[in-house]
This record gives C-alpha cells, structure tokens and sequence, in this order.
C-alpha cells in the first residue's frame, strides 16, 4: 500500500474506529472483549481491502466487514489469536448495557438475525443500509428484524414468567 | 415505539476518541497481515515457477540430444504445492482428547488444553492457545454449525470440507461418529491438502475431548 493510502487508512481509524467498536459490542451483545477482537480483524480486512474500500462509502463498507467479521466468528471454530496487554484497549463509553435480561436474550439469536436486530432496532440504521451490510434484500431485513423481534418478545416473556413463579 | 424496541435502542453505547497508541496498534495489525499476504503469494508464485521450471526441463530433456536419464529420474512436485514437510509415524506420548497416529517431521505433540491439541515443531514454547506456526486438532464450537465447502475430501471414510481461514490457514472439517472435529494447519506450514488429510485420518477423538463455546 503507498503511503497516501496509509494516511487514508489512519484518518479512517481515528474517525471511524469508536463508531465500529460501539457497534461490535452491541453484536457482540455487551461482550466487550470479543467487540474489540472483531473490531481489531475488521480494520486489519479493510486495510487488505482498501483499494476498493476507498472508492466506495467506506463506512458502510466498514460495517459489511465487521458484519461478516461478527458471523465468521460465530461459525468457526475458537482461534487463539488473543495477546495479553496491560491496558484494555480502547473501548466503547462504559455501559449504558445494564438490561442484562435483554442482553441475554440477544445472545439467543441466530447470528444473522441478531445482526440485522442490532443494526436495525439498536443503532437505528435504515432497512436499506441494514440490507447492504449483511449483503441480503430490503425484505429479508423486514423478515429477520420481526422474526427476531417476536423471539426476543417471547424470550422476554418467559423469564418475566419464571421470575414470578419463584 | 415499542417498549422493546425502546429497551433495544437503550443498548446502543456511545462512542469515545481513539488515542494513538490504539491507532498505531490497528495500523502495525494491519501491516502485518499485508506482509504475511505477499510473502504467501511470493510463496506460491515461487513454487509454480519452480514447477514451470521442471516441466521444462523434463520437456527440454525428452528431446534428441537432451539429458534424459538423469533428468528423468529427478522428483516430480505436486502440481499445485510442492511438499516441504513429510509425515512420519507418532511413538511418542498421546496427549488427553485426541490420540495422532502421524506428525509432521519435526514436530511433536506440545500439549493439550480441554479443547485442542497442538502440535508443533520440538522447542516451540509459545502459549497452547496461540495457533500460529502449528497444526491444532480440535472439536468443532458448539455454537457452530457443520461448514461444507466445494472442496470435498475423503476423511475415515466419510467426506471432509478443506477451507481457507484468516491469515491463509487451513481448515480441515469432518464427522467422526459423533464428533464434528476441525484440523487447522497454519500457512507456510508447507503441509499439502493430501497430507493433511493423511493427518487427519490418524486422529482419533477420545473421551477427553471437549468442544468449545461461541
């Protein structure tokens, strides 16, 4: 990569990099050691990739990479890349996370539909620019997003009931 | 707005500056992985005109006049990756969770954790959770689903999925009985698909072996 392109690349971690950690940590529903891993692999795939990232929105590209960064890792197997620092890295604005039941409930989605759930009802993106990160239709947004919404009702529901029976 | 949908845009945190120290960490992440990229295409490139090479002296060779006996005789590389490593039986201690029949020359068993086996070459120290530079036999994550690719291999007798993982690893996946196990050899190992394969076939899974979560 020439150097120009660097100064692209860097400009674009420190604008964008806070944006995509607060959203990895919201697929990642409140975990945050694993938000700033898929945070950490999209930027190193975007860089690989920037040459074409750069012609297009990059931000919405950006998102794409962390999407598919989020449903790789849900798919593969546990790889041991981790390093021990001292300090944690830098980290989305601590928890606002405190509806653990919530949270939980997230947890229980397929990978897919908890990414359109996050994308859509969480950071309150557009059902098109919710379609462009998962690489699908307008109407499988709409499907994943009620489909996950109706799960995460019930799954509410139900601990409400097992906490009243106790 | 729904109640849950309120609760939902609840969880949204908010984002804060980036200092350079992190900025410098992503940007070095990022070199690297683009140095490890070219070195691997150098890598294969090296090896297909190394190929190309040896075609055309075998060609040159069959021709009146050319040297082709002593050519002839010299050794064929795979016509997509030329082995730099060869399998050699295991006698050496098992390790809980997986029994391996064979190892790369070189290489040992260097431990075991609940969830994989690392082998890797005699004298690595490096962390069992660190996978680079090793081949690892592990248990498929519960979380995860059977992953089938288009490059299909017969593994114990069952069909087995090759596919590319980040940072130009291998991964090998199969059904044995219950047991859905992946075997990761790093790149530059210099393992063929075969001979992963041959690996493969001589793992055993155990009763001490246990799949990961997420």
């Amino acid at each position: 990569m020439r150097a120009p392109f660097q100064d692209e690349f860097e400009e674009f971690v420190r604008r964008s990099r806070g944006e995509l950690l607060a959203t990895a940590t919201s697929l990642a529903a409140g975990d945050r050691h694993l938000a700033e891993d898929l945070t950490q692999t999209a930027l190193v795939r975007l860089y690989l990739a920037w040459g074409r990232a750069r012609r297009t929105r990059v931000e919405a590209y950006a998102r794409r990479v962390l999407v598919n960064c989020f449903i790789d890792h849900r798919r593969r197997p546990w790889v041991g890349r981790e390093r021990s620092v001292e300090a944690l890295p830098d980290a989305a604005a601590p928890a606002t996370y405190e509806d653990a039941e919530l949270l939980q409930a997230l947890r229980d989605l397929p990978p897919r539909m908890r990414a359109a759930v996050v994308l859509r009802h969480v950071e309150d993106r557009s059902v098109e620019d919710v379609a462009d990160a998962l690489g699908c239709s307008t109407g499988t947004v709409k499907s994943q997003t009620a489909r996950g919404l109706d799960k995460l009702r019930a799954r509410l529901q139900n601990t409400t009931l097992l906490g009243e029976n106790r | 707005m729904t109640d849950l949908e309120s609760r939902l845009r609840g969880l949204r945190g908010t984002t804060t500056p980036v200092d350079e120290d992190t900025v410098r960490a992503d940007i070095g992440r990022a070199r690297r992985a683009l140095s490890r990229r070219r070195r691997a295409r150098i890598g294969s490139a090296a090896v297909a005109v190394a190929a190309v090479g040896v075609v055309a002296t075998v060609i040159v060779a069959g021709q009146p006049g050319g040297q082709g006996s002593d050519i002839a005789e010299a050794p064929t590389p795979s016509p997509t990756h030329a082995a730099t490593l060869r399998l050699v039986d295991y006698t050496g201690i098992q390790q809980p969770g997986f029994t391996v029949a064979k190892v790369p020359a070189g290489f040992v068993l260097q431990g075991a954790t609940p969830y994989s086996l690392d082998v890797a070459k005699a004298g690595d120290h490096s962390s069992l959770n660190d996978f680079e530079g090793k081949l690892v036999v592990m248990l498929q994550s519960k979380d995860a689903t059977f992953h089938k690719t288009n490059r299909a291999v017969t593994v114990h007798g069952t069909t087995g999925y090759l596919r590319a993982e980040d940072g130009g690893a291998t991964a090998l996946e199969y059904l044995d009985g219950d047991h859905d196990v992946v075997i990761q050899a790093w790149s530059g190992l210099g393992l063929t698909d075969a001979q992963l394969v041959e690996f493969a076939d001589g793992v055993t899974v155990t009763s001490g072996a246990q799949a990961s979560v997420g």
